[in-house]
């Protein structure tokens, strides 16, 4: 990125900066036109003569001349606003391109940066810096021609009509401008400094709040949250008072602005009024004058701003690139990669590497891994043998020394060389990408789809306009070839492969037990689920699996209330399946509520809502209406405990009685009679119930998107668990339900799911970074992860296990496999690296003699 | 299951004695009733104390060892598992249904939530808590005097 602001500015936006220029010079003749035709108009039109007009050949009227000049006018004043506006959006443009770029530009350059510079960058600074900072910078680019050129413009277009009206009331007009330019830019000089501080300190405070959220373990432990706020408050008192100041400052020298623009009027009025007296000016160029010297004051008050700002930004421009340069950026192929360059592989090489401070004191004077081979690291458990590991993985930079694979140096190699050889299993990996067949093909996305189809057409010619890669962000990156398959399902059978082979086939069939049934996978799932159910139905006879479901769940029968269900289900006996499957979902349905109404339903809940706003009445009376311990209620939320008792307090219906039936029909719905056991159900009201689900039925059979709860049917708005289950877990059972996910899990696996189970917790949300699987389990899965790409060097920061270590070995037979070990696992492994309580690293071949690793 | 129930077995309970029925409906209903069969095990010994509970009917025992014989038995309106849940502390014994049983379980952030704001519950539970320091501390004097008395005869 060019240091220079404005040899940047020009380079990248010259075509869109001419073109600006060109509609801004399109508008100055319109604007003098739109000052000299009210001039017309009144000196002619409105005082003149009676006498005929001329205009294009035609004699026309007083009247008819007036009307026109009047169109003439309002025409032009349209001409002049379309092109402004055409104007504005040009500038627009060109700066939220220019933004763009910058940020790409940026953005790139923190991939370039040598791994040792991450040690000292500040995230927080960063941010801050690439989208606070630079946000004003783009509109200020929009405008770096266009305002100079056109307020400038305008102003001399206003001085000129004004000088040419009389150069004595020209002259009053600008007498103020030289002691304004020298005055106010000697003001802004410190406006300036005090925004330079403001971005320090609006990038210091980023960083702290940054630093507080990733280190909030620290906080919490360290018992450390009014230290914390302390600081944050210092930091924003410290921005506080430079905004004060600033404010002061920005005010002072609008004041003193208004006040020199205001004495020209006073010249005007009495030399001009003197003039047109003395008969030497006539009275419609004094009033034209007048109204041009008052449209002076915006474009001489936007110079004053654009010299301000052309200061400010440079200077700003220069300081962000600044930070984000610097001799050790790596070039660009580093992203990119080297046209030609060679795939890195075979022996490591560690010489004379020194890890330098937070590496334990990590010394080798000479190492040589051969292809192959595998390595166990012993000790350096202070940080040394991390160190070590992170280093050959290429993540760290040894003060001095390096690392070279088959010859190249890590630090210079590029990330596709770095992200085809070196497979890295993190001491707690964090997996991206939502589910877990993206977080295992992470490893692979190193074959950039080309943009195409017209859709595309847009984005791509942005991209070509702000010096982006033009890639398709959305589209299929997986370099199949990297993983050795020839497409997307021999990708898929070789993850699920990996998956089992790492252990992780428990924790992909839990994930999928709760995983909502894809919609498009109805059919595969419909039968497997019948057979699961049956297998789990006939063992309330039998099997210890059937009995144990049987006895924590409340089975749904079409003739009976289910207490362990909400009212609104037991009404329905069926549940929507668009949407979320939440139990307000059914009443948001138009459809449904409809339904409702028609069949009397809606009174009949609206009743038993009564009931229970009368119970919490009582709760509230007896409690105090802030009583904490309301919102520990279950399926209640304290505010509408509260209404509910208000509602019952207030009498019966009176005003508001719609609103009120729709707050007790809700209240009534979600109302669960084992979870609540309010005893708002008498007999007759479950009878009443019952009757009305069985006029309900065929009503609903019809209705779209609804499911029965004794349908043999697949709700793909529930988990695949709940499918199976089709019934709600008793709540009074949930003391005793730990074996409910392993029964149903048995049962699915016995119909022959477990394929497909594997695939849908493949599919399975894993929450951010893979919090939803423990850490042992986003272990196993950084290492299916990193042998999927079959490395030629696997770096494994956590001692593996034997089982670990001998699936890696035998996924990836030919890496060299350097792992963190303990006595056990170094075991057989070709050579054995000590790290000693100093940190120097030692290697001797390992028990099996066969390694080539030695020592000088 | 009703909270009817819930109520009588907390009205049943010395903790709740002074707190009226307006305000043990609400307890009782930011409480779950639970119930197990014969034999299924509430609670371990090193489990989190996450709840304390209070027996609606049916029995529990208690035991130091799953294998030992009980050491006490609870039935309606006896709390139990209260100062694992008030101290942050693992369980010390194990807790099993002696026959069918019906608890009302009070998570412990719940339970906190009405000392904070129940101050007459608050004494109540202050009270019991000193009663058992007190037999517990009579129950060591005894011990030792026990033992001096036998030191002094060897």
């Amino acid at each position: 990125m060019e240091a220079g602001f404005l040899r940047f500015v020009w380079r990248h936006s010259w075509r869109w900066q001419l073109s600006i220029l060109a509609i801004t010079i399109a508008v100055f003749p319109l604007v003098y036109l739109s000052l000299e035709l009210p001039k017309i108009i009144i000196n002619d039109a409105i005082h003149g003569d009676d006498g005929p007009r001329a205009l294009l050949g035609f004699e026309i009227g007083r009247l008819a001349w007036l009307l026109t000049m009047c169109c003439a006018l309002l025409a032009l004043i349209g001409l002049v606003n379309a092109l402004k506006w055409r104007l504005n959006v040009t500038m627009g443009r060109t700066g939220e391109r220019m933004l763009r770029r910058m940020r790409y530009m940026l953005f790139e350059r923190v991939l370039r940066f040598p791994a040792a510079r991450f040690r000292s960058a500040r995230q927080g600074e960063l941010i801050q810096s690439m989208l606070g900072e630079l946000e004003p910078v783009g509109g200020f680019i929009g405008a770096v021609i266009a305002t100079p050129l056109f307020q400038g413009g305008l102003l001399a277009v206003y001085a000129g009509f004004i000088f040419v009206q009389d150069w004595r009331l020209g002259l009053a007009a600008v007498a103020m401008f030289p002691l304004q330019g020298w005055l106010i830019p000697r003001m802004q000089a410190r406006v300036i400094r005090l925004n330079r501080q403001r971005a320090v300190g609006a990038r210091d405070l980023a960083d702290f709040i940054g630093d507080s959220v990733a280190r909030i373990d620290d906080v919490i432990v360290d018992g450390a949250g009014r230290w914390r706020l302390a600081q944050l408050s210092a930091r924003l008192h410290r921005q506080g008072r430079i905004r004060l100041d600033l404010f002061r400052r920005k005010y002072a020298i609008k004041a003193v602005n208004n006040l020199l623009n205001q004495l020209p009027p006073f010249f005007f009025y009495a030399v001009g009024g003197w003039l047109v007296i003395e008969g030497r000016l006539d009275f419609g160029a004094l009033v034209a004058v007048l109204a041009a010297q008052k449209e002076m004051a915006s474009p001489w008050r936007e110079i004053l701003v654009y010299v301000q700002n052309w200061t400010d930004y440079r200077a700003r421009f220069g300081f962000v690139v600044e930070g984000f340069g610097g001799p050790d950026l790596l070039p660009q192929e580093r992203i990119e990669g080297r046209p030609g360059a060679a795939p890195l592989g075979g022996d490591c090489e560690i010489v004379v590497l020194d890890g330098g401070p937070g590496a334990g004191g990590l010394f080798i004077s000479r190492l040589i891994l051969p292809q192959g081979a595998r390595v166990a690291v012993l000790g350096g458990e202070s940080g040394a043998r991390a160190a070590l590991l992170r280093m050959v993985a290429g993540l760290e930079a040894p003060v001095s020394g390096g690392v070279t694979l088959g010859g190249v140096a890590l630090h210079d190699a590029t990330l596709p060389q770095i992200g085809a050889a070196v497979g890295h299993v993190a001491e707690d990996p964090a997996l991206s990408g939502g589910a877990l067949r993206a977080a295992l093909a992470a490893g692979l996305l190193r074959a950039p789809p080309p943009l195409t189809g017209a859709a595309a057409a847009e984005m791509r010619m942005e991209a070509r306009l702000t010096g982006a890669a033009e890639i398709d962000p959305d589209g299929d990156w997986i370099d199949y070839a990297a993983a050795g398959v020839a497409g997307a399902d021999a990708l898929e059978a070789r993850m699920l492969a990996l998956a089992q082979g790492a252990g992780l086939a428990p924790e992909l069939r839990a994930l999928a037990l709760e995983a909502p049934v894809p919609a498009d996978a109805q059919a595969h799932w419909a039968p497997l689920v019948a057979a699961a159910r049956a297998a789990l139905a006939q063992g309330e006879d039998g099997s210890a699996d059937g009995a144990l479901v049987a006895d924590l769940i409340a089975p749904w029968r079409r003739d009976a209330m289910n207490a362990h269900a909400c009212l609104l289900d037991n009404l329905l006996f069926g549940a929507v399946t668009g949407g979320a499957a939440d139990g307000d979902a059914a009443l948001a349905r138009d459809d449904i509520a409809a339904l409702l109404r028609e069949s009397g339903a809606d009174a009949a809940l609206a009743e038993i809502g009564e009931a229970i706003a009368v119970e919490f009445a009582a709760l509230v009376a007896a409690a105090g209406r802030d009583s904490a311990v309301f919102g520990d209620i279950a399926g209640y939320g304290q505010a509408q405990i509260v209404a509910a008792a208000e509602y019952a307090a207030s009498g019966p219906p009176g005003r508001r009685a719609s609103a009120r039936r729709r707050f007790m029909v809700r209240l009534a719905a979600r109302f669960i009679p084992a979870r609540d056991r309010l005893a708002v159900l008498d007999a007759a009201r479950r009878a009443r119930l019952l009757a009305l689900r069985a006029a309900l039925r065929a009503r609903l059979a019809a209705t779209p998107e609804f499911v029965f709860f004794d349908s043999d049917a697949v709700n793909p708005a529930l988990s695949l668990f709940d499918n199976v289950l089709r019934s709600p877990r008793r709540f009074d059972r949930r003391g005793a339900a730990r074996g409910l996910n392993g029964a149903v899990e048995a049962a699915l696996l016995g119909a022959g799911a477990g394929e497909g189970l594997l695939r849908l917790g493949l599919a399975a949300p894993i929450g951010r970074g893979g919090a939803l699987l423990s850490r042992a389990a986003r272990r196993r899965a950084a290492l299916a992860r990193a042998l999927i790409k079959r490395p030629r060097l696997l770096v494994i920061e956590a001692a593996p296990d034997a089982e670990a270590l001998a699936f890696a070995r035998r996924e990836a037979p030919e890496a060299t496999l350097i792992h963190a070990a303990d006595a056990a696992t170094s075991e057989g492994a070709d050579l054995v690296v000590r790290i000693d309580a100093a940190g120097l690293a030692t290697a001797s071949p390992g028990a099996r003699e066969q390694g080539g690793g030695h020592e000088p | 299951m009703s909270l009817d129930d819930a109520v009588g077995a907390l009205r049943a309970c010395t903790v709740f004695r002074r707190i009226d029925d307006g305000r043990l409906k609400l307890i009782a209903l930011t409480g779950e009733t639970l119930s197990y069969r014969a034999g299924e095990t509430l609670f371990a010994r090193g489990d989190a104390g996450d709840a304390a509970y209070v027996v609606i009917s049916g029995a529990a025992e208690v035991r130091m060892d799953p294998a030992a014989a009980p050491v006490a038995r609870l039935e309606r309106g006896a709390l139990f598992g209260e100062i694992a849940a008030l101290c942050d502390r693992p369980r010390i014994a194990f807790v099993t249904a002696a026959a069918p049983l019906e608890v009302l379980r009070l998570d412990r952030a719940v339970l906190r939530r009405l000392l904070a704001e129940f101050s007459d519950l608050a004494l109540e539970v202050i009270r019991l808590m000193a009663d058992r320091l007190e037999s517990a501390n009579l129950k060591l004097a005894a011990r030792d005097a026990g033992g001096d008395a036998a030191r002094t005869k060897a």
